[in-house]
């Protein structure tokens, strides 16, 4: 088996880190969408959020124990972690229900295009396991993505 | 003399416009006839580095056409704006206060003119109150 440089893993740890803190941020924007989206259609938009939310809360905790699997500390706390990401957060006020749903998919899209970065930094490092996290990671991103587009049509 | 400052942002500005073009452009061979001219009216005028008056009123115009059927190029398009013109605003002697901007592409106003016509309407009001409370205050 090669040996990795420490270039590589500096490229996955840090990617990890990056992904740790956007799936954060997303979560929080996505709990803070649940709270605050009105309108006709807040029951659906309401339930979806959370679902949304919580499986992220989950991914969070998957990513930052694959941060100590590699023997790094994981980065935590909402000042960090902010600094970390570039998802924008939502203007606390009354918004139109399609605005809620445009800055999350907005923000997936973000996500997913620093995914796809370190899923190529797992690929040049040789590491499948975290590659294998990434891609499942990136695929319910993708997922929601066309959840989100999907109601942008019909709200 | 143009400061340090004043090149950084209007390098800044170029940049943004270009990027908005962009958006403008990806929408443009999705788009109904009769939301074409509008659109390319749009294009241009960031292209062509016009006020920001003259801008904003066409990219509300064009908004009220066009942003049901594309909705995140539109979102894109309004956070761009609302950044970017404020900052381009910021250089520019006299203007009116910066939130007028978000104020607007939050509000959905039509126009330019819609908007001064609602902000000279709610100035009007106050007056109106002020003046009924300064007359119960002197009674
Ligand atoms: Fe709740």
């Amino acid at each position: 088996m090669p040996t990795l440089t420490t270039k590589q893993t500096n490229a996955v740890i840090n990617g990890l880190k990056n992904l740790l803190a956007d799936s954060y941020s997303l979560m929080a924007q996505t709990h803070v969408a649940h709270w605050n989206v009105e309108g006709p259609h807040f029951f659906s938009l309401h339930e979806a959020f959370q679902k949304q939310y919580e499986e992220l809360f989950e991914a969070v905790d998957e990513i930052a124990e694959r941060l100590r699997a590699l023997e790094e500390l994981a980065p935590g706390g909402l000042a960090v972690l902010a600094k970390l990401s570039p998802i924008a957060e939502l203007p606390i006020e009354h918004l139109p229900a399609k605005d809620f749903v445009a800055h999350l998919l907005d923000g997936h899209e973000k996500l997913i295009a620093r995914a796809e970065q370190l899923r190529e930094a797992c690929d040049e490092a040789g590491d499948l396991e975290t590659q294998d996290l990434v891609i499942g990671r990136i695929q319910v991103h993708q997922k929601t993505c066309w959840m989100l587009r999907s109601t942008l049509k019909n709200l | 003399m143009q400061t340090h400052f004043f090149r950084e942002r209007v390098s800044h500005s170029t940049g943004w416009r270009i990027q908005a073009a962009a958006i403008v452009e990806e929408i443009l061979p999705h788009a109904k006839s009769t939301q074409v001219d509008i659109l390319l009216d749009l294009r241009s005028m960031l292209l062509d580095e016009v006020t920001w008056e003259n801008l904003l009123d066409t990219f509300l115009q064009a908004r009220a056409v066009v942003e049901d059927d594309h909705y995140m190029p539109f979102f894109r398009l309004r956070q761009l704006l609302e950044y970017s013109l404020r900052l381009e605003m910021a250089i520019q002697p006299d203007t009116p206060h910066s939130d007028m901007i978000r104020d607007m592409l939050r509000r959905k106003f039509p126009t330019l003119a819609s908007y001064r016509r609602e902000l000279k309407r709610l100035e009007f009001e106050l007056n109106v109150t002020d003046d009924i409370l300064s007359q119960k205050i002197q009674t």
